[in-house]
């Protein structure tokens, strides 16, 4: 009985686990090629999860087929950022950067207030509430999100390595001034990585608004892990923050199960701290994208 | 010996052109008037002045090691947080007035400091890696004061109102004293401020700044220095901390603690200009109230909540999109038509 019952725990960590990787992966690349840190990435997380639980509520869809509307949305606002602010801030201190896309991203989570309030909104259909059992039971939709996020991080990964795209975005990446030499158009590439950054953002928040309320400031709670997830795994590794969000979904699910809810977020963190003692760059390196 | 000043036949001149220079008029002009205006300030204004103060204040204190160190720790809120709660457990318990609470509440804040300081320099975080290990520095104390059950936990601790006195630090018929006091902390955290710039430490602190390795290759001893760093700073911040305590007499471990609160002290370094002594007070001077008037106005007369951050949200942005490098390379501009270069526009 106890045994299952810490599989569960371990398991279910595991689940969570996934889902941050895949949050933390949009803001690892869009860090990784223009080392920008966007502190609003969790903001276009809400909103795509109100895309999702709007269409599941007004139209009666699926919850999940915001996945054809909240990424192309998402990536359209997120060229528009980079357009528009991050293009100018790109010089600037790393902070100005951080400044900016913060009051971004009270922005958004204000207009959200202003728009849908601040009550927590909760999709319950037959598929956010599946539970299947291989043993032990698993939550439909966290595992659905991890074997996505998953495949995201690989699609992601393969398109940056085997395409010329993605060729090109490494090359900006590794030294934007030869990249412009060559000829590639360097504002066009950034303008491409940070709204592929905030489609990403688009994706973790429909797959998380199946299992997690939506609400104006839900951000809050994941920027933090997106950026422990980030810098555990090193930063701009994209392959790293699987590891990564594996091992803070583990810290938090499992700190939580032995001394107490209230503790897990300094469980994950003090995780965090004793890896950055032993591995100061994150556990499998810092690299360019 | 004693050496006698006389005054020479073109010394007058001299004082003149001295006084007529604006990087003499202006700081004096400047002490009077903050001196003198608040007496007609009405309420609300006296405190949006005292915030201004508070916040040009914290400001300072993080400039001193991420401006003039180069160490972007986001993690302030902690020593705030252990300056308030120290004084206010302090007095609550065993009656120990504020301003002895204050100091003890500061030794605190500098031995943490220490100890994050051990921890980030000893393992040589540096850049982002560095950026959060503060942040989950300052939120493990965050969620130990949560769980803390003398500390009030989450729900804070509400401290008992008394009649006006200096030595319970608290004043309810005006705000005035409230001012002065925060006035006197920033004209003695400047001062502190540029006897270390003009010495020695300060010249150690901004070489680690601009190039760590090669000012250790030059036999300074970085580690040392940077902790040196990281303790005043912790030290002078939990100074505000207390402060905040008896002007708001309640505080709890979300508004004393939280990263947000890291985020607006070193909102007006950035703002204003890294490393230099004017950026922190222009900065909040900028920022506190953009923050205060339309949190008091906006929703106030719309209705509309959260229209006041969206508005405030706008400001901030422009601002930073306008002046990235901070508004005091545009005063300075105006004022000596040249630019001064503050911190290294690397960013790390």
């Amino acid at each position: 009985m106890e045994w299952t019952l810490a599989l569960q725990v371990v398991v279910n960590s595991l689940l969570l686990g996934g889902v941050y990787a895949l949050i933390a992966a949009g803001f690892n690349l869009i860090y990784g090629v223009m080392d920008v840190i966007n502190c609003a990435q969790a903001d276009l997380m809400m909103i795509a999860m109100y895309t999702s639980y709007w269409i599941y509520t007004l139209y009666g869809l699926h919850p999940l087929t915001a996945l054809i509307i909240a990424p192309p949305l998402l990536f359209i606002f997120g060229v528009l950022i980079q357009r528009l602010i991050i293009d100018r801030l790109l010089g600037a201190p790393l902070f100005t950067q951080a400044i900016a896309t913060i009051s971004l991203g009270y922005i958004l989570q204000n207009l959200a207030l202003i728009f849908w309030k601040e009550d927590y909104r909760m999709i319950w259909t037959d598929y956010t509430t599946a539970i299947i059992r291989v043993g032990i039971p698993l939550s439909l939709p966290r595992l659905v999100s991890l074997l996505s996020s998953i495949a995201i991080i690989a699609i992601l990964y393969i398109t940056l390595t085997k395409t010329d795209f993605g060729r090109q975005i490494r090359a900006v990446s590794q030294n934007r001034d030869a990249a412009a030499l060559v000829g590639i158009n360097v504002k066009k590439t950034y303008a491409l990585v940070f709204g592929i950054g905030a489609a990403c953002a688009g994706i973790a928040g429909v797959f998380t608004s199946t299992f997690y309320y939506a609400y104006p400031t839900v951000g809050s709670i994941f920027l933090l892990r997106m950026f422990v997830v980030v810098v555990l795994g090193g930063c701009g590794n994209l392959l790293a923050s699987i590891a990564g969000g594996l091992i803070v979904g583990l810290a938090e699910g499992i700190g939580a199960f032995i001394i107490g809810p209230s503790w897990k977020e300094a469980i994950y963190m003090i995780a965090f701290l004793i890896t950055l003692a032993v591995k100061p760059t994150g556990i499998f390196g810092e690299k360019r994208i | 010996m004693k050496k006698e000043y006389k005054m020479k036949k073109g010394d007058e001149m001299k004082w003149i052109k001295k006084i007529g220079k604006p990087g003499i008029y202006l700081p004096l002009t400047l002490i009077a008037l903050t001196t003198i205006i608040p007496i007609i300030l009405p309420p609300f204004l006296l405190h949006v002045a005292i915030m201004i103060l508070l916040y040009s204040y914290l400001g300072t204190a993080w400039n001193i090691l991420g401006g003039y160190t180069g160490q972007f720790a986001w993690g302030h809120s902690a020593f705030f947080g252990i300056g308030a709660y120290t004084s206010t457990t302090l007095y609550i318990y065993h009656k120990i007035s504020p301003w002895i609470g204050m100091l003890i509440g500061s030794l605190f804040a500098a031995g943490y400091g220490a100890l994050c300081g051990a921890f980030t320099f000893r393992f040589g975080l540096k850049g982002h890696y560095f950026v959060i290990a503060t942040i989950a520095l300052s939120e493990i104390i965050r969620i130990i004061f949560i769980n803390w059950a003398e500390m009030g936990r989450a729900w804070g601790i509400l401290l008992p109102v008394v009649p006006d006195s200096w030595i319970d630090f608290q004043f309810h018929t005006t705000k005035l004293p409230y001012y002065y006091i925060a006035l006197t902390m920033l004209l003695t955290i400047i001062i502190i401020e540029i006897k270390i710039i003009n010495s020695k430490l300060g010249y150690y602190l901004t070489a680690i700044r601009d190039d760590e390795e090669l000012s250790e290759s030059l036999g300074i001893n970085t580690f040392k220095y940077k902790m040196i760093a990281m303790i005043i700073s912790a030290a002078l911040t939990s100074f505000g901390g207390t402060f905040y305590a008896q002007y708001v007499l309640y505080i709890s471990p979300e508004t004393v603690m939280p990263v947000g609160l890291s985020t607006e002290i070193l909102m007006g370094p950035i703002i204003g200009g890294l490393g230099t002594i004017m950026g922190p007070i222009i900065g909040a001077i900028i920022v506190q109230p953009i923050h205060e008037f339309t949190r008091a106005y906006i929703t106030t007369y719309t209705g509309i909540a959260g229209l006041d951050y969206v508005v405030a949200g706008t400001l901030m942005l422009t601002v930073a999109l306008l002046q990235p490098k901070g508004v005091i390379q545009y005063i300075n501009k105006i004022l000596y038509s040249k630019t001064i270069i503050t911190s290294s526009s690397k960013g790390e």
